[in-house]
C-alpha cells in the first residue's frame, strides 16, 4: 500500500510571513523521518567523459544535466520533470538561498515530502577548477489521482503541474524566501537550450531627469503588491513610509521601500516581491528620514532571462559594507603559468582576486563570467577559459583581429589591461532636496583599455605618444561599451544590476542588524600560499641556492636594500603584484576624476550661482516681497501672514540648493588642493611599482624551475579547506588558453560611492497644489521627464480582463472600506453615493432596496449603475468634477430615456456640477437640489416646473445684453402668472429682459423676495443695481441660464441677504416655468 | 474653439481608401464582416457609398471650421493628435467579442482538449466535433455571459451590469484560455492594423486630459480600459452597442456646427445633439 502525503491545498492561500517561519520551525522540530542517503556529485561540463566522476543516480543525472545545460550560469529556481509512464517526478531546487543550512534544508524537505521521497542528491555544476553551482535534486513519488494546477514558469508561461508538488514547493518557497509571492516552477523540457534563455535584453537609458520627474509627482498613486491587504500610497507617502513594502504604479514602475534601520528579516519578503515583480533597476532615492527607495521597471523580461536579484546578495553586502569591490585574474602573480600534467595539462592557471564580499556569491560568479566575456571577445575569441562555453558572438568589438593586435600594431605595446569599471556609470543627484541615484545605461559597465609594455610608459619615457595612445584606447573603449551594452547580454546586464543594487544599498540602506566580523577572502588565502612559497624561494636565491642568474640575484638584493623591502614584503609583491597595481590604478582613477572635475566644475558653479540668484528673486516675488540691496548682499522683505510663509518655509528650496552648491564648491576646492598630492601619490606608486615589478617580472620568469603543478595543488588544497556554506562556490583559480601573444590582465574595479551632483530646484513645483494625474513636472535645469510607458518599454498586458482582474481582487477584499461607505450612505440623506478616491477607484453605495456596495470599474460603469433598476433619485457624487457629473448624468438620462428622469438629470448636470457635493431629489413637478458646501449649512434649491420639461435650462442666454427694470405687482403677475404673486399681493419685483432673437420672442426672468425683505428702505433700487452690475459682468458668450441662475442667486444673497429669494422664468407663448430658490436648514429638507 | 479639435478616420472615407482596405492583406477586420455576403463593389454601391458621403460631408465641414482631419489614421496619428489637440473624435472599428471560424489557428482536437482543461471553458458543451460547433458554443457562452462566473464577484457584477463589458470579458477569458490557438478579439482597428486597448492607451499622449469621442461600436470596453489606466482623467463619449456610422457622422457634423455658432465644449454639445433627438 502506498501512502501519499496529505494534500496541502490550503497552501495556495497566501500565508503571512510569520506562518512561514512557524511552519519552518515546526518542520525542523518535528520528529525525525527516516534518514535518506544523499550523494554529492560534481559534473564538469568542460571535462571529457573519461575525466568525469561517475553519475551516482541514473534516474536523475540526465534530467539535471539537461536542466543545467539550459541554465549553465547562476539561476535560482524550482524545476520539475514528470517521468513519463511512472508516478515519479524529478524536482530540482537550484542554488537554494542560505536561509536554511544544508542540514536544515534537508530536514525540511524530508518533512515536506515525507514518504514520497525516493532520492535526495546534491549535484554541482562546475564553474571553474574549484567553483560550482549546487542544486538539490529530488526524485519523488507523485499521486496519480492528484489534480493538476496552473503554475507560472520562468518563461512567464503557464503550465499544468501536479497540485501536490506545487503545494509543497510553494511552502518551501515561503520558508526560503519568507513569502509565497513570486513563486514559479520551471518545466524541465528536453527541447530547451541555453540559447532559449539568452534573449537579448533591450537597453534602457534613463537619465536623472526622468526618474526625478516621475518621483516629483507627489500624488502619483502606488499600490502594494503583496497578496492580501491592499495598501495605496502616494509618492509623497512613500517617501515617509515607516514599514518595508513593495508598491507598483500604473506606469510600469515598482518601488521597494526599506525604512532606516530596517531589520533584514523584515526586508526579505519585500525584497523578494520587488525582485520578482521588477527586472531592471531604474534608480534609487533616500527616504525622508533615511532609508532606501529602490525603483525598478515592472517586469517585462522572463524570469529565466533576467532572474530576480537575490536577497542573500543584498543581505550579505549590507552586513559587510565596503566602498570598493574588485575582481581580477592575477596572471602576474608568481608561479602562475602553464600546467604540465594532469587533467588540466596545457592550460595556464592564475589566481582569481575577489573581494571577500564576493566570495561564494552569485555576484562574484557573474563578475568572473563578465571578465571572461570582455577579455575573450575583445581578443576576438582567441582567449578561452575552462568551463566557460559561452556562445560566441558573430561579431567582436575589435575587427578584424584581437584588441591586443590593434594596439601592438599601432603603438608597439605588448601588454593590455582590460577593465570593467564604474567610471561615469552612476550618479547621485540632489533634486529638490531628494537624493536620486541613477545609472547611465542598463547594458554594461564602463570599459577601460590600457595598452602598454608596462605602466612605466605612462610616465612619458615611452617610445610612443602616450596621450595619443590613451585617447585612442579611450575611444575604442567607448565603442566597445556600446558594442557590449547593445548586445543585451544577460550576464553583463546582471552585473550592472547588482552594481546599482550595491551602490543604492551603500548610499541609502541602513539596517538594524550588526555588521559581520571581517573575514579573510579566498584570494588572500591564495596569496598567503603563494607568498609562503615565494618567501622560501627568495631565501634560496639570497642564499645562492637557486638557479637564478647572479645578476638578477644582485639586483634583487640591491632593490631590497634601497627600498627597505623585507623578504616577506618582496614575497608579497611576487605573490600579489596586482595588489600594488590595483592601488596604483585606484589612485590614477581618482586623479583622472579630479582632473575631469576641474574642466567642467568652474563653469557649472558659475552657472549655478546665477541660477541661485534667479531662484532667490523668484522665491521673493512669490510671496510678494521686494528685494533690498544691502552691503551684505540682497535681502528679501515680505509680510508674513501665517506659519507657512516664514523664511525657512519660503526659502527651503533655495537653502537646500545653495547648501548643496556650497558643499560641491568646498569639495571641489579641497580636491583641487589635493590634485598635486594625488599626482605625487601616483608618481610614487608608479616608481615603487615599476621597480618592484621589474624585479618581480625577472624573478617570476625564472620561477619556471619551481614545480608549478605542485604550487597549484597546494593552492587548491589550501582553499579547499575553507568550507562553502551556501550553494555557490566561486573558484579560486582560473584556467585559460591564450592563442594571442600578449600579457592580458584586468577585471572589475567597482566603486560603490557614486559621484554627486546638485540640480537647481524648481520653485514652482512645490507651489503647484493640484497637478493633474499625468501632468509632467518641470524640474529646474533638467529637461522634462519622458512618458514612462514608452521610455521604460513596458509592454503591458493588453486586455480589459487583465486590467480589471487585479482591481477586482483588490476591491473584493476592501470590506472595511465598504462598511465606511455604507455608514456614510445611511446618513447622507440620499439614496446612493458615488465616490471616487484619489487612486481613481470608484465605489457605488446604494441604500435600498436592495442595498448594494461595490466597486465600479471606471466612470463608464457609473452610468450603468445609475441606470440599473431600482431607480435612484437622490445621488451624492464625491470626488468628481462638475463636468464629469454633468456628462454622467446626461448620459444616464439618455440611457433611461424618460422625461422626468431626463429633467432630473438635466437639473443635476446644470447645477450639481457647480458644487462640490450635492444631492438631488425629484418629484412629479419639482426638482430639489440640496447644495452642500464645506463648512456651511446645507441649502435647498428647488426648481418647479409647471409645464413641459426643463430642457430650456440648458438654453444659452445672452445675459450681458439683457436689460433690467422694476415691475409693479400687477405687471409681475401679468408676466409670470398668479402663482408668482406673493401672499400679501403688495410686493413688486425686478424683471430681466433678454434681447429678442426673433420677432415676437420675448424671454423674461422675474426676481422677487419675501415681504419682510421687500420692505427694507431702497431695497428694490439696490436689487436692480446689483442685478444690473451682475449682468454687465457676464461673458459675452451666451451661458445656460440654469448655471447663471445659481451664480446670480449667490450674488444677490451675498450683497443683500434676502430671507427668501425667488426666480420666475417666462418664455414665449406664456408657458410659465418657475424656479424657487430658498435656504432651509437640513432638518427641514 | 473648434481649432482644438481633431477628427481621425481609421475607416475608409472614399472609394480609393475603400479599395485600398479591401486589397490589403490581411484584410481589414472591419470590411471582412461586410464582405462575407457580397462583393466589394456591391457593398460599396449598396452600403458604404452612403457612409462615405456622410464622412466627406463631415470632412468638408471640419475643414471650413478649422478642425484638423486625419484620414487613413494610424495608431501613430492618434498619438500625435492627442499630443496636439484637446478634443479627439475617433472613427474606427472595434473587433469585438464574437468568435468567427477563421479565428482558430489550430484544429478541433487541440481546441477541445484545451477547453476541457480550462476552468473558464470546461463547462462548455460542444455537440459536434468540429470547429463550427466550437464557434457556436463559444458565441452562446459570450451571449449568455456564463463564463463570468469564474471571475471575482465584483468583476462578474460589472460584466452583468453592462453587457458589452461582460461580453468583452468573456472573450478575453476565451482568448486567455485558448492562448496560441485563437486570434484574439477585442481590438481596435486603425488604418494600419489591430491594436489592443493597452496599445491604444499607451499611444494616448501622457499628459492628455481632454475629451475623446470614441465614435465606434462597443467603445464602452475601450473607454473603461482608459478610465482604469488614466484614473478617470480623460473625458470621453462612448457607445456600448453596435452603431451605424452614418448617424454618428451626421451628428458629429451637427455638433461642430453648433459649437461654431454657440461655443461650448464638445462633449456637452454632442450630448445636446443626442438629447435633441
Amino acid at each position: 500500500m502506498t501512502r501519499w502525503p496529505l494534500p496541502l491545498k490550503h497552501l495556495r492561500i497566501a500565508i503571512p510571513l510569520i506562518y512561514g517561519l512557524t511552519i519552518a520551525a515546526t518542520l525542523l522540530h518535528a520528529a525525525d523521518t527516516p534518514a535518506l542517503q544523499t550523494t554529492t556529485w560534481t559534473y564538469e561540463p568542460a571535462a571529457t567523459t573519461s575525466n568525469q566522476s561517475p553519475c551516482p543516480s541514473p534516474a536523475t543525472c540526465q534530467i539535471w544535466r539537461q536542466f543545467r545545460a539550459s541554465h549553465p550560469w547562476p539561476y535560482q529556481t524550482f524545476a520539475l520533470q514528470q517521468q513519463p509512464n511512472t508516478n515519479e517526478a524529478v524536482i530540482i531546487i537550484s542554488e537554494p538561498p542560505p536561509t536554511l543550512s544544508r542540514d536544515q534544508l534537508a530536514q525540511v524537505l524530508r518533512k515536506i515530502f515525507g514518504d514520497s521521497f525516493l532520492e535526495f542528491n546534491y549535484d554541482r555544476w562546475a564553474t571553474g577548477v574549484d567553483g560550482w553551482l549546487e542544486d538539490v535534486v529530488l526524485r519523488v513519488r507523485t499521486n496519480p489521482d492528484q489534480p493538476t494546477t496552473t503554475v507560472l514558469s520562468g518563461e512567464l508561461q503557464t503550465w499544468q503541474a501536479p497540485a501536490d508538488i506545487v503545494d509543497r514547493l510553494r511552502l518551501l518557497h515561503l520558508i526560503l524566501q519568507k513569502t509565497s509571492d513570486g513563486f514559479w516552477l520551471d518545466r524541465i523540457d528536453s527541447s530547451s537550450s541555453s540559447d532559449a534563455n539568452a534573449v537579448p535584453i533591450a537597453e534602457l537609458k534613463i537619465p536623472v531627469s526622468d526618474v526625478a520627474g516621475w518621483l516629483a509627482e507627489d500624488k502619483r498613486v502606488w499600490t502594494s503588491i503583496a497578496t492580501g491587504s491592499v495598501i495605496k500610497r502616494t509618492t509623497r507617502e512613500l517617501y515617509a513610509e515607516k514599514t518595508p513594502g513593495v508598491f507598483r504604479c500604473e506606469h510600469g514602475m515598482v518601488a521597494l521601500v526599506a525604512p532606516a534601520n530596517v531589520k533584514l528579516d523584515n526586508l526579505a519578503p519585500q525584497f523578494r516581491r520587488f525582485a520578482v515583480a521588477s527586472d531592471l533597476i531604474l534608480g534609487a532615492s533616500g527616504l525622508n528620514k533615511g532609508g532606501l527607495l529602490l525603483l525598478g521597471r515592472l517586469r517585462q523580461l522572463p524570469l529565466a532571462t533576467l532572474p530576480p536579484l537575490r536577497f542573500e546578495s543584498l543581505a550579505s553586502f549590507a552586513r559587510n559594507k565596503t566602498q570598493h569591490l574588485a575582481q581580477s585574474y592575477e596572471r602576474q602573480r608568481i608561479f602562475a603559468g602553464r600546467i604540465q600534467s594532469g587533467k588540466y595539462a596545457g592550460w595556464d592557471w592564475a589566481p582569481i582576486l575577489l573581494s571577500q564580499q564576493l566570495d561564494d556569491s552569485e555576484f562574484g560568479t557573474l563578475l568572473n563570467l563578465a571578465d571572461q566575456i570582455l577579455k575573450s571577445w575583445s581578443e576576438h575569441g582567441r582567449v578561452e577559459y575552462y568551463a566557460f562555453a559561452y556562445p560566441k558572438p558573430d561579431k567582436y568589438p575589435f575587427e578584424p583581429g584581437p584588441a591586443s593586435d590593434y594596439f601592438r600594431d599601432k603603438y608597439l605595446t605588448a601588454s593590455l589591461l582590460f577593465n570593467w569599471n564604474t567610471e561615469g556609470v552612476a550618479t547621485i543627484t540632489t533634486v529638490n532636496g531628494k537624493e536620486i541615484l541613477t545609472g547611465d545605461r542598463t547594458g554594461a559597465l564602463h570599459i577601460l583599455y590600457r595598452p602598454s609594455n608596462s605602466l612605466l610608459e605612462e610616465l612619458g619615457t615611452a617610445r610612443v605618444d602616450f596621450r595619443a595612445m590613451q585617447k585612442d584606447a579611450d575611444e575604442r573603449a567607448t565603442h566597445a561599451r556600446d558594442y557590449f551594452a547593445t548586445r543585451g547580454d544577460p550576464i553583463l546586464v546582471r552585473v550592472l544590476q547588482n552594481v546599482l543594487l550595491f551602490q543604492a544599498a551603500q548610499s541609502f540602506l541602513t539596517i538594524a542588524d550588526p555588521q559581520d566580523p571581517t573575514r579573510l577572502s579566498r584570494s588572500d588565502q591564495v596569496a598567503s600560499v603563494l607568498q609562503k612559497q615565494a618567501s622560501l624561494w627568495l631565501s634560496q636565491i639570497n642564499r645562492g641556492d637557486s638557479d637564478v642568474e647572479r645578476s638578477i640575484s644582485a639586483n634583487l638584493k640591491q632593490f631590497m636594500r634601497t627600498s627597505g623591502y623585507s623578504t616577506d614584503k618582496m614575497a608579497q609583491v611576487l605573490a600579489s603584484p596586482q595588489s600594488v597595481e590595483r592601488d596604483l590604478q585606484r589612485a590614477y582613477e581618482k586623479y583622472r576624476s579630479t582632473q575631469s572635475d576641474a574642466l567642467w566644475m568652474p563653469g557649472y558653479l558659475q552657472k549655478s550661482a546665477q541660477h541661485a540668484h534667479e531662484l532667490f528673486e523668484s522665491t521673493c516675488n512669490s510671496v510678494g516681497g521686494h528685494i533690498e540691496k544691502t552691503p551684505a548682499g540682497n535681502k528679501c522683505n515680505w509680510k508674513t501672514t501665517g506659519p507657512f510663509d516664514t523664511a525657512p518655509e519660503v526659502f527651503a528650496s533655495y537653502d537646500a540648493y545653495t547648501q548643496g552648491l556650497k558643499k560641491m564648491e568646498n569639495d571641489f576646492i579641497a580636491s583641487l588642493n589635493r590634485i598635486q598630492e594625488q599626482r605625487d601619490e601616483v608618481a610614487a606608486l608608479w616608481d615603487t611599482y615599476a621597480k618592484a615589478s621589474e624585479i618581480a617580472q625577472k624573478l617570476s620568469a625564472r620561477a619556471g624551475g619551481v614545480d608549478l603543478d605542485d604550487v597549484l595543488r597546494k593552492v587548491l588544497e589550501s582553499t579547499a579547506a575553507s568550507a562553502t556554506t551556501g550553494s555557490i562556490r566561486t573558484p579560486s583559480v582560473v584556467l585559460s588558453k591564450n592563442s594571442v601573444d600578449v600579457e592580458s590582465i584586468g577585471g572589475h574595479n567597482i566603486d560603490l560611492i557614486p559621484p554627486r551632483r546638485v540640480v537647481e530646484p524648481n520653485f514652482e513645483i512645490s507651489k503647484v497644489s493640484t497637478p493633474g494625474p499625468h501632468s509632467i513636472p518641470q524640474i529646474g535645469e533638467l529637461p522634462p521627464p519622458r512618458p514612462e510607458i514608452a521610455t521604460l518599454k513596458v509592454e503591458r498586458s493588453g486586455t480589459l480582463l487583465s486590467e480589471m482582474r487585479p482591481l477586482a481582487n483588490d476591491t473584493d477584499t476592501a470590506s472595511p472600506r465598504f462598511a465606511t461607505l455604507q455608514a456614510k450612505a445611511k446618513t447622507c440623506q440620499c439614496e446612493a453615493i458615488v465616490t471616487q478616491g484619489e487612486d481613481g477607484v470608484i465605489y457605488y453605495t446604494r441604500n435600498a432596496p436592495p442595498p448594494y456596495t461595490g466597486p465600479l470599474f471606471g466612470k463608464t460603469a457609473v452610468i450603468d449603475a445609475l441606470a440599473t433598476p431600482p431607480p435612484v433619485h437622490i445621488v451624492r457624487f464625491e470626488g468628481f468634477s462638475g463636468d464629469t457629473v454633468e456628462n454622467l448624468s446626461r448620459s444616464t438620462a439618455l440611457l433611461t430615456d424618460t422625461s422626468h428622469q431626463g429633467s432630473f438629470n438635466k437639473a443635476l448636470d446644470s447645477l450639481n456640477g457647480l458644487f462640490g457635493r450635492s444631492s438631488v431629489t425629484t418629484s412629479r413637478s419639482e426638482v430639489t437640489i440640496t447644495v452642500t458646501r464645506d463648512g456651511q449649512a446645507p441649502e435647498i434649491l428647488r426648481i418647479g416646473e409647471n409645464s413641459g420639461t426643463l430642457a430650456a435650462l440648458r438654453e444659452p442666454m445672452e445675459w450681458r445684453t439683457a436689460g433690467v427694470s422694476e415691475a409693479t405687482p400687477q405687471k409681475f403677475a401679468e408676466l409670470f402668472g398668479n402663482e408668482a404673486v406673493l401672499h400679501d399681493g403688495a410686493t413688486t419685483g425686478v424683471v430681466v429682459e433678454f434681447a429678442r432673437k426673433e420677432a415676437g420672442s420675448q424671454r423674461l426672468l422675474g426676481i422677487t423676495v419675501d415681504s419682510a425683505t421687500a420692505q427694507r428702505p431702497g431695497f428694490w433700487a439696490r436689487l436692480r443695481a446689483v442685478v444690473s452690475q451682475w449682468l454687465r459682468s457676464q461673458p459675452a458668450q451666451p451661458r445656460p441660464w440654469a448655471e447663471s441662475l445659481v451664480d446670480l442667486r449667490q450674488t444677490i444673497k451675498r450683497e443683500l441677504s434676502p430671507a427668501d429669494l425667488r426666480f420666475y422664468y417666462q418664455n414665449n407663448q406664456r408657458r410659465i416655468r418657475v424656479a424657487k430658490l430658498f435656504t432651509r436648514p437640513r432638518t427641514e429638507g | 474653439m473648434t481649432n482644438s479639435l481633431a477628427i481621425l478616420f481609421a475607416i475608409p472615407v472614399n472609394k480609393e481608401e475603400f479599395d485600398q482596405v479591401v486589397a490589403r492583406t490581411p484584410r481589414s477586420d472591419y470590411l471582412t464582416g461586410m464582405l462575407l455576403s457580397a462583393s466589394p463593389e456591391q457593398i460599396w454601391a449598396s452600403d458604404y457609398q452612403s457612409i462615405s458621403r456622410a464622412a466627406l460631408a463631415l470632412i468638408s465641414t471640419a475643414h471650413k471650421l478649422g478642425v484638423a482631419v486625419y484620414q487613413r489614421a494610424t495608431l501613430h496619428d492618434f498619438s500625435v493628435a492627442t499630443s496636439n489637440f484637446s478634443t479627439i473624435i475617433l472613427f474606427t472599428h472595434w473587433r469585438g467579442a464574437i468568435v468567427r471560424p477563421t479565428d482558430f489557428l489550430v484544429g478541433f482536437p487541440a481546441v477541445n482538449a484545451q477547453m476541457s482543461r480550462s476552468p473558464a471553458l470546461q463547462h462548455v458543451r460542444i455537440v459536434v466535433s468540429e470547429i463550427a460547433a466550437v464557434v457556436t458554443a463559444l458565441n452562446a457562452e459570450i451571449e449568455s455571459l456564463n463564463s463570468l462566473n469564474v471571475l471575482p464577484k465584483s468583476l462578474a457584477d460589472a460584466g452583468r451590469r453592462t453587457k458589452s463589458i461582460g461580453q468583452t470579458l468573456c472573450r478575453d477569458l476565451i482568448d486567455e484560455s485558448l492562448l496560441g490557438m485563437i486570434v484574439p478579439g477585442n481590438r481596435v482597428e486603425f488604418f494600419d492594423g489591430l491594436y489592443t486597448p493597452a496599445q491604444v492607451e499607451a499611444a494616448l499622449s501622457a499628459g492628455f486630459s481632454g475629451q475623446i469621442d470614441f465614435a465606434l461600436c462597443n467603445s464602452a470596453a475601450l473607454a473603461t480600459f482608459i478610465d482604469l489606466r488614466r484614473h478617470n482623467a480623460v473625458r470621453h463619449l462612448h457607445w456600448p452597442t453596435v452603431i451605424d456610422p452614418r448617424p454618428q457622422l451626421i451628428k458629429v457634423e451637427k455638433t461642430l456646427n453648433l459649437m461654431n455658432e454657440y461655443g461650448g465644449d464638445y462633449a456637452k454639445t454632442r450630448l445636446f445633439v443626442e438629447e435633441s433627438e
